[in-house]
């Protein structure tokens, strides 16, 4: 490929010679075709704009984290919506069942703190519903607590509480058959009995200084006795049980005897790490896509309290105990703003965990799928790079076409111009342009023309210059014979006028005859005649007078021979 | 603490430890307390008779015929059967949280499952400190422990995985990255590297009183003890497994009979009479007759 035109030296010169004779048709040929990919290239760009190409990153991501939101808040409210209703039905069924073995012990319900020595007994027996519940259940823990401890004479009596939590250690694996369930408070013995083992922080009662899960639903039940247990049930937020490092949710309801007597809750857990392996949102576009079940407070979400699912590690925003601020954006997503600028960007749909009339039914929480923004931002920047890169390589692209077009189209045309120049055009090859074929063709035949008329006047010339020339020939005495010959005199008139025999001027009329390479007299005249015109042109041309319009014919260079004056 | 070194101490201790128990109520005859338990009686049998200088596994299979045997088998089952050691199916680390015990032989991974305190049956507590110890030997035996434990396998997978896997595994298993894991979970480190220097700068700044007494032990065996890998075989497992639950059985199954003929006959003629066929009754029931 030639690559002169890209060398410097190339362009200076070929600007130069624009400069001063104009841009060669090449040059012309290749701006207009530039010209035409340019235009192209704003339409497709302007097009991009107008469709929302360059935009389409975002309403891509937009859509899928709708899909994830979607999946997900259907996912949780099914989850938490069949713990709510198994925790009212654990609750119904327990409640009878301490009554009963209470009852059996001769213990009532309500003075249960006042036989601690039955504890044991009476929370043992219901190990069993217990267990299966928790089989049965999507969770990872089931417990009730009694409102009574094994030990009223310890300082620790009015918060430590008697009863039960079992936790299932392996609790996103379905039908196991010997599920990893040890016992997390509790008596001992019932985990001996049932070779079940203590976890590593059991404690055999329960901690209830801070525990809503415990207080709440009690005082709701025994501030609202006409409620039904179905709007008793309370959710906490994720928490951190005392002595534990798991954070839990936890659904818990009230233990209500057949007389109304309230004596305890029970209900079930869902640990951090079981709802981030039940939710954990699909990852393919986003890495650190994640998923959050939160409480709403006004626009705020408490991520502190929150279960995430996914690949962001939201440890370090909820050590800062800063919650996020949800603002709604005009076209696309929602931002989640904390005050230390972490940022997210997402959708959110709220979540209902209570049912209307429930005690608890103005806690408001809200399900939400987040993408940090820097991560949203690399993605559509990403999309956009790749489409200017494209467009970029396709305008690239194009200059080399219009260059290689340009060229292409020219060859011919320069081949034609180098053909035209040529001394014979008829013995030219073709150009394979019609059009460029057509004007060799034509000219040509012109040529032909030109020249057949040239060589004519040439021929005519060359006689006159011949006979021109001869007359140089001539002795002074054929001289004076020829110019009074010129001047129009006879041979007689000649002899007279020169004194001569007659016979002298016939012998001088032939050496001149021979001599001019004529035959008579007529024809020396003739010769004569067509001198004097020329001459007379001439000098016509000289003093700016326009030639006779007789006059077809131009004169030639050998116009320019003086004439015979002598 | 001394004693605590060998099995024969362990044993004086655990007979001084259940006297000293039943005394705390002299209103009820032989309540006295277990004082240990061995986690795995699969490992301490395998340990006790290679210490012993003989094998405890020939052919995949574990041979009772050896006296080496015998003693091992007889030492754990004898201080069952006098509730001197617990019969558990569980890990000791649960009684211990219970007082149930004080002693007991396990894994070093065991050692964050202790309990800062003891919790006892009428919910009143205590704190308690943990002591650990170089595994026990039998008086006269070679110093030998056991290398069991966790490990971590490739699933065949694409080659760019396994080349991460090993990367992983190459960058988990360096000295640094490994005491680290130690530190945290009580495993041993996987190279002699990660014992010397690296651990005692571990045991001067790690804030885990237990985790600095584990690895302090750790390096004091390490120059002192043969770490004992055992064969594996297919049917291991489940043979541990049966081998551990039978020997639990027959032990339990004296204990019981021999607390009942506590009532007619002093205590050595009720351990006679309980164990006279018990350990031809164990090793028939093992071989499947």
């Amino acid at each position: 490929m030639n690559t002169r035109w890209l060398t410097k030296d190339y362009v200076i010169e070929r600007f130069e010679s624009s400069v001063e004779s104009g841009l060669p048709l090449g040059i012309r040929l290749f701006l207009l075709l530039l010209v035409l990919v340019i235009t192209i290239m704003l339409g497709v760009i302007a097009i991009l704009i107008i469709t929302g190409t360059f935009t389409a990153g975002v309403s891509e991501s937009e859509k899928l984290v709708e899909n994830e939101l979607n999946h997900a808040a259907a996912e949780i409210s099914q989850q938490y919506g069949e713990l709510s209703v198994q925790t009212i039905e654990f609750s119904k069924q327990l409640s009878q069942n301490i009554e009963k073995t209470a009852q059996q012990l001769g213990v009532p319900i309500a003075k249960l703190e006042e036989h601690p020595d039955r504890l044991e007994e009476i929370i043992a027996a219901q190990f069993d519903q217990a267990y299966f519940s928790l089989q049965k259940s999507k969770s990872t823990g089931v417990f009730f607590i009694l409102d009574a401890t094994v030990n009223p004479r310890l300082n620790n009596a009015n918060y430590s509480r008697a009863g039960l939590y079992l936790k299932n250690m392996e609790p996103n694996i379905i039908s196991a058959s010997t599920p990893n369930i040890i016992v997390f408070r509790g008596f001992p013995s019932i985990g001996r009995i049932n070779s079940l083992s203590l976890d590593t922080q059991w404690k055999m009662e329960f901690d209830v200084r801070q525990a809503p899960y415990y207080h709440l639903p009690m005082e709701a039940a025994r501030l609202h006795q006409e409620l039904p247990l179905s709007r008793l049930y309370y959710w906490t937020p994720a928490t951190t049980l005392p002595d534990t490092s798991d954070e839990v949710m936890i659904c818990s309801v009230p233990l209500i005897d057949s007389q109304g007597n309230v004596f305890g809750v029970c209900g079930f857990d869902v640990s951090g790490m079981f709802f981030k392996l039940s939710h954990m949102p699909h990852q393919t576009v986003f890495n650190r896509l994640f998923c959050v079940l939160a409480p709403q407070t006004g626009s705020t979400l408490n991520l502190n309290q929150s279960m995430v699912s996914g690949g962001y590690s939201v440890r370090n925003i909820i050590q800062s105990n800063s919650p996020l601020i949800i603002k709604e954006n005009k076209r696309s997503f929602y931002s989640y703003r904390q005050s230390n600028n972490s940022a997210f960007w997402g959708l959110h749909t709220p979540v209902r965990l209570y049912p209307e009339g429930s005690a608890f039914a103005n806690e408001k929480w809200l399900a939400a799928v987040l993408i940090p923004e820097e991560d949203l931002v690399a993605s559509v920047a990403k999309l956009n790079v790749l489409l200017i890169s494209l467009l970029s390589i396709l305008v690239l692209l194009g200059i080399g076409a219009s260059l290689f077009i340009s060229q292409r189209f020219l060859r011919p045309i320069s081949k034609g111009l180098e053909i035209i120049k040529s001394d014979d055009l008829s013995r030219a090859p073709l150009t394979k342009v019609p059009e460029i074929d057509d004007l060799i063709s034509y000219l040509a035949t012109h040529n032909q023309e030109l020249y057949e008329s040239a060589r004519e006047k040439n021929f005519s010339i060359s006689i006159l210059d011949e006979f021109v020339n001869n007359t140089d020939k001539l002795s002074p005495s054929e001289r004076s014979v020829y110019n009074l010959y010129a001047q129009g005199y006879t041979a007689k008139e000649i002899a007279d006028s020169l004194f001569l025999s007659i016979n002298t001027i016939k012998t001088h009329t032939k050496h001149i005859y021979t001599k001019l390479n004529i035959n008579s007299r007529e024809e020396l005249l003739l010769y004569v005649n067509l001198l004097e015109e020329i001459s007379n042109y001439q000098e016509s041309i000289a003093d700016g007078v326009e030639p006779p319009e007789n006059s077809s014919e131009k004169p030639t260079a050998v116009d320019c021979l003086p004439p015979f004056t002598q | 603490m001394d004693d605590l070194h060998t099995f024969e101490g362990i044993a004086r201790t655990a007979a001084l430890y259940y006297d000293w128990t039943d005394q705390q109520t002299p209103e009820v005859a032989g309540d006295g307390k277990a004082f240990f338990l061995p986690d795995s009686l699969f490992n301490y049998s395998l340990m006790g008779v290679i210490q012993l200088g003989s094998e405890f596994i020939r052919d995949d299979r574990i041979d009772t015929a050896t006296p080496e045997f015998r003693k091992v088998w007889d030492y754990y089952y004898k201080l069952a059967v006098l509730g001197q050691a617990a019969i558990f199916d569980g890990y000791a680390t649960d009684l211990a949280k219970t007082g149930d015990i004080v002693c007991s032989i396990g894994s070093t991974a065991g050692v964050s499952f202790f309990s800062p305190t003891v919790t006892y049956a009428d919910n009143t507590s205590e704190p308690a400190e943990l002591a650990i110890l170089p595994y026990p030997i039998f008086e006269g035996g070679k110093k030998t422990a056991v290398q069991r434990g966790a490990g971590m396998s490739v699933i065949k997978s694409s080659p760019e995985k396994a080349q991460a896997a090993a990367v992983f595994l190459k960058w988990f298993t360096s000295p640094e990255n490994n005491l680290r894991f130690v530190s945290s979970t009580g495993y041993l480190p996987v190279t002699e590297a990660a014992f010397g220097d690296l651990m005692s700068q571990e045991i001067e700044h790690t804030s885990d009183h237990n985790i600095r007494k584990l690895l302090q032990t750790c390096q004091l065996m390490e120059e002192d003890y043969e770490f004992y890998i055992p064969p594996l075989f297919e049917g291991i497992d489940q043979l541990q497994i049966r081998y551990e639950s039978q020997f639990r059985d027959t032990a339990s199954q004296s204990r019981d009979s021999y607390l009942d003929s506590l009532a007619s006959s002093d205590s050595r003629s009720a351990y006679e009479a309980v164990s006279a066929d018990a350990y031809q009754n164990f090793v028939d029931k093992l071989a499947g007759k």
